[in-house]
């Protein structure tokens, strides 16, 4: 399943007094999140890496505007959609989306590589590029809710939308993503939809 | 409900109400094509779960954790100067601080104004509409004097009945 990370109280306290030790630590325990979030959204390793380093600079000049109401998690994830959403109305994403396939961060933990986990890989490809036709809302609500299994009343506060958006979203993702799959396992096979 | 309205429920199963879902179920007890999508849903939702199992992994996490700490800008330490760097928080304690002194200040000018008299003048009863000829010239002579009297007290010690020599 995915982690999300947990920030103690006193590191966030200490990050929020301006103490960069308490804050590295807090980007050790969230990058892998972040990143994961990021490469989600916009599909290059290079390009998740950039709006990583941009969100965590901008949670430095902003953390002492923190509200403790709001997960930090929370804040996260709608400060990467905001940023990654950004990104994808921008002609660098459209000139990647015309130069190369997705990139490959996927990976297997461990030494050990069964044929399940190397078909899952598979899968988390193939649904990478069809999520990549979706519009950027769908694609945003199709990953926080599906991919990283976010409550319904979270995304909403992520992305500013209503549960009805959401949902209505939700609906044409889903429904984009099940035709373009059952194309893709029709031409490059596995497993059938 | 008709199949069109009820594709869109199946889309959405994970996210309906227990009385949505269980107007899913009893259509699809009737209706073929509806169960078929309904399996179909399900099969799809399994697999995208399983794949997001997949870690992603970052190429090189240390390295990145440098990026960002590099790009950071160490904050200065909290000092009263500080005050008026914070913006959010100094502009409207600012405002607030300069609106309730004036406050002050008015309501103290208007004190003293009221309630000090500087000259005879101010004994007058304002409220009287009918003017007391014998009061107001007296008045007015004695504001002469203390006005002449304060231009040049040299003037008035030379008189007799100054007030300066009764002192």
């Amino acid at each position: 399943m995915n982690r999300v990370p947990r920030t103690t109280p006193e590191v966030l306290r200490e990050a929020m007094a301006g103490n960069s030790k308490a804050f590295q630590m807090l980007v050790e325990e969230h990058q892998a999140f972040a990143y994961r979030v990021a490469y989600r959204f916009v599909g290059h390793a290079n390009e998740a890496e950039d709006i990583v380093q941009e969100v965590f600079v901008k949670l430095w000049q902003h953390l002492n505007r923190y509200n403790h109401e709001v997960k930090l998690t929370t804040w996260l994830y709608r400060m990467l959609a905001n940023r990654c959403l950004d990104f994808l109305k921008s002609a660098r994403a459209r000139q990647l989306k015309n130069q190369e396939d997705i990139e490959d961060s996927y990976s297997v933990s461990g030494s050990i590589t069964t044929d399940e986990t190397l078909l899952n890989q598979e899968l988390m490809k193939a649904i990478q590029e069809t999520a990549a036709s979706l519009t950027p809302k769908q694609r945003a609500v199709f990953i926080l809710r599906d991919l990283e299994d976010l409550p319904v009343a979270e995304v909403c506060e992520v992305l500013s939308m209503t549960a009805g958006n959401v949902k209505s979203n939700l609906y044409y993702a889903r429904k984009e993503l099940s035709e373009k799959l059952k194309v893709y396992y029709q031409t490059n096979n596995p497993i059938s939809l | 409900m008709t199949c069109r309205k009820m594709e869109v429920l199946i889309y959405q199963y994970t996210e309906l109400s227990p009385s949505e879902r269980s107007l899913v179920e009893g259509h699809i007890q009737t209706c073929l094509s509806c169960k078929n999508l309904m399996e179909q849903v399900n099969q799809q939702q399994n697999l995208i779960r399983q794949a997001a199992t997949v870690p992603v992994e970052i190429r090189n996490a240390a390295q990145l954790t440098h990026k960002i700490m590099s790009a950071i800008q160490p904050k200065p330490k909290p000092s009263w100067w500080g005050l008026f760097e914070n913006h959010d928080i100094f502009v409207p304690r600012l405002a607030v601080s300069v609106a309730a002194s004036l406050l002050i200040i008015f309501f103290a000018v208007e004190f003293f104004q009221e309630n000090i008299p500087s000259t005879e003048y101010s004994k007058i009863d304002r409220g009287t509409s009918t003017l007391n000829t014998t009061q107001f010239l007296n008045t007015q002579w004695k504001r002469k004097e203390m006005t002449s009297m304060s231009v040049s007290i040299y003037n008035c010690l030379k008189r007799d009945d100054c007030a300066f020599k009764k002192i």
